[in-house]
């Protein structure tokens, strides 16, 4: 158990730090293109050089970098869009749980007609509009994803309110945004990071799959599904291409979760 | 001048003699059929599918000859005027009669300006009806290739009633021609089907019962397609798939230049206006700041030519003393602080995505090598279809990427669709491009003509209106069931009722 959390915290460890320290860490920049070395294997397959650990793409560009930069996408869009829809969940929850009534009714309609858009769907709509960068991911998947924390903030809330230490509160003057802020928020907190953390590698995912599809952002900028739909073309002719953005996705997805389960169980 | 072609490509089918039509032919196309109206699209697959059911006058033959089609014998009475006699006993599939009104129905109606291709019937000025099945066509001033543009699917002949009767919509979505296949069902985004037309006028024409064309984007999805058999025909397959194609013992490939002409081009007519791109000085920098050898080399390996210009190396009036522009990124960086970006400058480009092969990497590696002349792309990929429609209405960025070729390896019609004002296809303007395309146009002496277009290709050196590429080798890939096939330079697949078979 603890060598999960272990294991899960060193990958998202490792992963924040590519992100945060990428420029230091990448041996060439990502863009960098050199069609003379186009599709080079990766260093131990012959034919291949440490200078491109990972070997490149086909445009030459070194993969192992590319991969390093993509992971601050990844990351942007999966804690930019956690915050996002955990903030707007929460705030909708909360009040909901708490006023009840016509606010709870509203609320929770918006939420149920906002999860009944299948996901993709509702993605491809947007991106479509707004076009596709870094913001507007990151806006969407915050938003599509929202109504599961007001759900589960607004069942938290009606849990806690009739519990004994609320009422206490209650009796003893306490104002609606102390009860809210000091009593209620803290007490759901708990679990509302759990989910935040499967959502967020959730997201990851996501971000990946949309990229695939060429909307998510722009097709130069480096990421782990704009390497996966170049590299999908190349699969039977150069194999590392889409190999190793996928496996750097199944490392993020996987640490994250081991994290999640690990904070789950405490 | 007066001289009679005589009917002699009735000897074309007659080794097949009245063979009944047998067989389906499955055929795995990229982009998505988006119109089966040849006067609405551009789009060679469209074209080719609508040239299966819908026939022009003549036929041009995969040597090159001139063949009689719906009309059995011409004439070329003066350089202006040419008179052909119909063939008689035609009827549309609907049973409609085919007559000569039925061809100035379809000139006029292909020159109405919405119309997307109105190229080839654009040289008439009259008609005139001798009789029904005899008709006189006056050109507005000579035109040394008109007899070939009347072999040109946008020049087919459409069935006055139902047109009438049934409207735009249905000519695009239901089309009824004389051609030999009849229209069978299309499920928009996955198949169009044909049908052998048991009326057909030619005996053992087509050979082949039944033509399905499905719309496969992804050329991986193409060959796996073919692989396992789910088609019997991939178009456009990467060079990079070839060689382990060649190793399949069910599969055999067949390649041809293509006369498709690739460039990214400039708008000044639009979204460009204002922006660097109007001067000339930044574009030829771009020109001379992209290794288009080394794209070559690495994307299509090899397999494709470099172009000295917007006029292909296999076509009329090509100029092979004429080197193509050199990389010399040190050139075009100077260029660009002439002009006074000496730290280059953001600009949009389009590049469609899954239309050609390599589409998407050719525009990655463009504008990575613009990238270090300081040129920050956007770039924007798009669904082809999406993308032609933002093209023919000039709404794409000031920079895309495209290809345009020809039937018959003339430069004429792809030089007037891409750089003359009266092209919806037209993004760049300059005037004395037009008049020197006009000029070569309208030349019918070869030797001049030649040297008319060896002037085009220095004058859009000199101030080019095109990031100028390349031209590929077409790599198509068929099961071994099929005979008779053979990949063309001009994409098209006009030969295909007369030549393909399948064996079970």
């Amino acid at each position: 158990m603890s060598l999960r959390l272990a294991a899960g915290a060193g990958l998202v460890t490792a992963l924040i730090l590519l992100a945060a320290l990428a420029p230091l860490v990448a041996p060439h920049p990502p863009n960098l293109q050199d069609l003379a070395k186009s599709q080079q294997p990766p260093a131990w397959v012959r034919g291949g050089a440490w200078a491109n650990p990972l070997g490149t793409d086909h445009l030459g560009r070194d993969v192992l970098s590319r991969i390093i930069y993509g992971s601050r996408v990844s990351l942007i869009v999966g804690a930019g869009g956690v915050a996002l829809a955990l903030t707007l969940g929460v705030v909708v929850g909360l009040f909901a749980g708490y006023a009840r009534g016509w606010v709870d009714d509203v609320a929770m309609r918006l939420a149920d007609v906002q999860l009944s858009l299948p996901y993709l769907l509702f993605v491809v709509a947007i991106v479509g509009v707004l076009g596709p960068s870094l913001r507007n991911v990151v806006l969407v998947f915050g938003v599509a994803d929202f109504p599961l924390f007001a759900r589960m903030a607004r069942g938290e809330t009606l849990r806690l309110r009739s519990a004994p230490f609320v009422e206490a509160a209650v009796a003893s003057g306490a104002s609606e945004a102390r009860i809210l802020l000091r009593h209620l928020l803290p007490n759901m907190a708990a679990v509302l990071v759990v989910v935040a953390a499967f959502e967020m590698a959730a997201m990851i995912l996501y971000e990946a799959g949309v990229g695939f599809l060429g909307l998510s952002v722009p097709p130069m900028v480096p990421s782990w599904g704009n390497m996966l739909a170049d590299g999908r073309s190349y699969l039977t002719t150069s194999w590392w291409i889409a190999t190793f953005p996928g496996l750097a996705i199944l490392a993020a997805t996987l640490g994250i979760n081991l994290v999640g389960d690990a904070l789950r169980q405490l | 001048m007066r001289r009679w072609v005589l009917a002699v490509g009735l000897s074309l089918v007659g080794v097949t003699a009245a063979a009944a039509p047998r067989g389906t032919l499955t055929i795995g196309i990229p982009p998505d059929v988006h119109t089966l109206d040849p006067t609405m699209t551009p789009e060679v697959n469209a074209e080719n599918v609508a040239a299966m059911i819908m026939e022009p006058l003549l036929y041009l033959d995969p040597q090159g000859r001139l063949q009689p089609l719906l009309a059995e014998s011409w004439q070329v009475l003066d350089p202006t005027t040419y008179l052909f006699r119909l063939r008689r006993g035609v009827t549309f599939h609907d049973g409609e009669p085919f007559t000569g009104r039925a061809v100035e129905f379809s000139w006029r109606r292909s020159q109405e300006p919405h119309r997307a291709n109105r190229e080839p019937f654009a040289p008439v000025a009259r008609m005139e009806h001798l009789d029904d099945h005899t008709i006189r066509i006056v050109t507005g001033g000579p035109d040394p290739i008109f007899l070939k543009k009347m072999a040109n699917v946008s020049a087919a002949i459409f069935p006055p009633r139902y047109a009438a009767e049934r409207g735009d919509e249905a000519a695009a979505q239901r089309p009824v021609g004389t051609g030999p296949f009849v229209f069978g069902e299309w499920v928009r985004g996955d198949h169009v089907t044909v049908r052998a037309n048991p009326r057909y006028y030619r005996p053992g024409v087509p050979r082949l019962a039944t033509l399905v064309w499905r719309t496969i984007p992804e050329s991986d999805a193409r060959v796996a397609a073919l692989q396992t058999g789910q088609i019997d025909l991939a178009l456009r397959i990467p060079a990079h798939r070839v060689p382990g194609l060649e190793r399949d013992p069910r599969v055999k490939v067949t390649s041809a230049l293509s006369t498709r002409t690739f460039y990214v081009a400039f708008n000044n007519v639009t979204t460009g206006r204002g922006t660097p791109v109007m001067d000339r000085r930044v574009r030829l920098a771009m020109n001379l700041g992209v290794d288009v050898q080394a794209i070559i080399k690495a994307l299509f390996q090899g397999q494709a030519e470099r172009v000295n210009s917007f006029i292909g190396n296999v076509q009329f009036g090509h100029d092979p003393t004429l080197p193509p522009l050199p990389y010399d990124p040190a050139r075009a960086k100077a260029l660009l602080a002439e002009a006074g970006y000496p730290s280059g400058f953001p600009i949009g480009m389009a590049c469609p995505s899954g239309a050609y092969v390599a589409d998407r990497e050719a525009c990655q590696a463009i504008a990575g090598y613009l990238d270090r002349l300081g040129i920050r792309v956007d770039l924007q990929l798009m669904e082809p279809n999406r993308y032609w429609d933002l093209e023919a209405n000039r709404q794409l960025p000031p920079l895309f990427f495209d290809g345009m070729g020809d039937r018959f390896q003339d430069p004429d019609v792809q030089l007037k669709g891409a750089l003359t004002p009266e092209s919806r296809w037209t993004a760049f303007e300059d005037k004395a491009l037009t008049e020197l395309i006009t000029a070569a146009g309208s030349t019918l002496d070869a030797e001049r003509r030649r040297r008319l277009y060896a002037r085009v290709a220095r004058q859009m050196q000199a101030d080019p209106p095109f990031l100028f590429l390349w031209q590929v080798r077409n790599f198509e890939a068929l099961r071994q069931r099929v005979r008779g096939y053979a990949a063309r330079p001009n994409e098209s697949l006009g030969h295909l009722p007369f030549d393909v078979a399948v064996s079970d």
